[in-house]
């Protein structure tokens, strides 16, 4: 079945997606994003500091794990004419090195604005391999 | 030689060869969260054309087999039209157009991301031409740490706002402070 707006409920749960994140997925990231922060890819250098998120390990892109929770709107919507319009999350907890991410969304509301203005709020989360809340927060989506 | 020699079998692009990714070099350059300025308007120094490479690699490296991302061929048999870049690849743009230009307070060693707003209009498409435009917007202190906060907006060689977001980031906040992570 075509998803649109109007065959969408609130509280549909979206699949879940799941990613495993060694170090090499993380360094292929920091060069895909030109993100070369230390605390990502420099395993020493945090050793040395591990006041910082995640302790002695180095971690993955907060970006990263906002990307996940994007895919799994983008994998349920966007072959339908879905469209992201606005994504905001916060992190409670760094994901560390070969942690495992699952994420995903579920729908809150719906917005009747009209033919192309039509428009879903969807809370997104991220969890880690332990069940522990990674990062949280709502997506827009318009849909057909 | 290159900081971080160990990634240099993943460098596959032209933007990727010539970044600088030694975020250490020139920190004294950096604006530090003391001096940081709310309100001004600033064009970064790079601008960003998107080629298929770019959104395919990085589709790629954020483990998202979408062929929307991924297939020239399949994109265009869709609504889309065309291929299109994964949503988070204002992330790419925004550090390839910064460098160590104005807002570098986003490399610097020590920094951290507690959350972001990001509003997004349209998905950039291979031949797009991004000037990127910063503002910092706020910057406080909460439960001892430093944090700032800028507005990027994304635009098109047509004035097509493509991407606007407001990400935060906890810096250190003064020179001394930074040298600790300096090692």
């Amino acid at each position: 079945m075509t998803l649109t707006f109007e065959n969408v409920e609130c509280e549909t749960v979206l699949p879940e997606i799941t990613r495993h994140c060694d170090q090499e997925v993380i360094d292929r990231y920091a060069v895909a994003s030109l993100d070369y922060h230390p605390i990502h890819i420099n395993p020493e250098w945090k050793k040395r500091h591990p006041n910082l998120p995640g302790g002695e390990a180095t971690i993955v892109h907060g970006q990263m794990t906002m990307g996940f929770m994007a895919t799994v709107i983008t994998d349920w919507s966007y072959a339908s004419g879905g469209k992201i319009r606005k994504l905001q999350a916060k992190y409670f907890r760094a994901v560390k090195v070969n942690d495992t991410v699952t994420a995903g969304a579920k729908v809150k509301e719906k917005h009747f604005h009209g033919p192309g203005k039509d428009y879903l709020v969807l809370d997104i989360f991220a969890r880690n391999q332990d069940g522990e809340a990674v990062a949280a927060g709502t997506a827009e989506l318009l849909l057909p | 030689m290159k900081l971080y020699q160990h990634l240099d079998k993943y460098i596959a692009t032209k933007k990727q060869r010539e970044f600088e990714r030694n975020f250490f070099l020139d920190v004294d350059q950096y604006e530090i969260w003391e001096e940081i300025e709310i309100g001004p308007v600033n064009e970064a120094a790079n601008k960003f054309e998107v080629t298929v490479e770019d959104i395919k690699f990085f589709s790629e490296a954020i483990l998202d087999p979408n062929p929307l991302f991924n297939d020239e061929e399949y994109a265009k048999t869709t609504h889309w039209g065309g291929l299109i870049a994964h949503p988070l690849f204002f992330h790419f743009v925004s550090l390839y157009c910064i460098e160590r230009g104005f807002c570098n307070w986003m490399r610097i060693p020590g920094a951290f991301n507690p959350g972001q707003v990001n509003d997004l209009y349209e998905p950039f498409r291979p031949g797009d031409v991004i000037t990127l435009t910063l503002t910092s917007t706020d910057k406080w202190i909460k439960r001892g740490l430093h944090y700032v906060q800028c507005q990027q907006d994304f635009t098109d060689q047509n004035g097509v706002l493509k991407v606007r977001r407001w990400p935060i980031l906890s810096v250190p906040h003064t020179r001394a402070e930074i040298q600790k992570y300096l090692d």
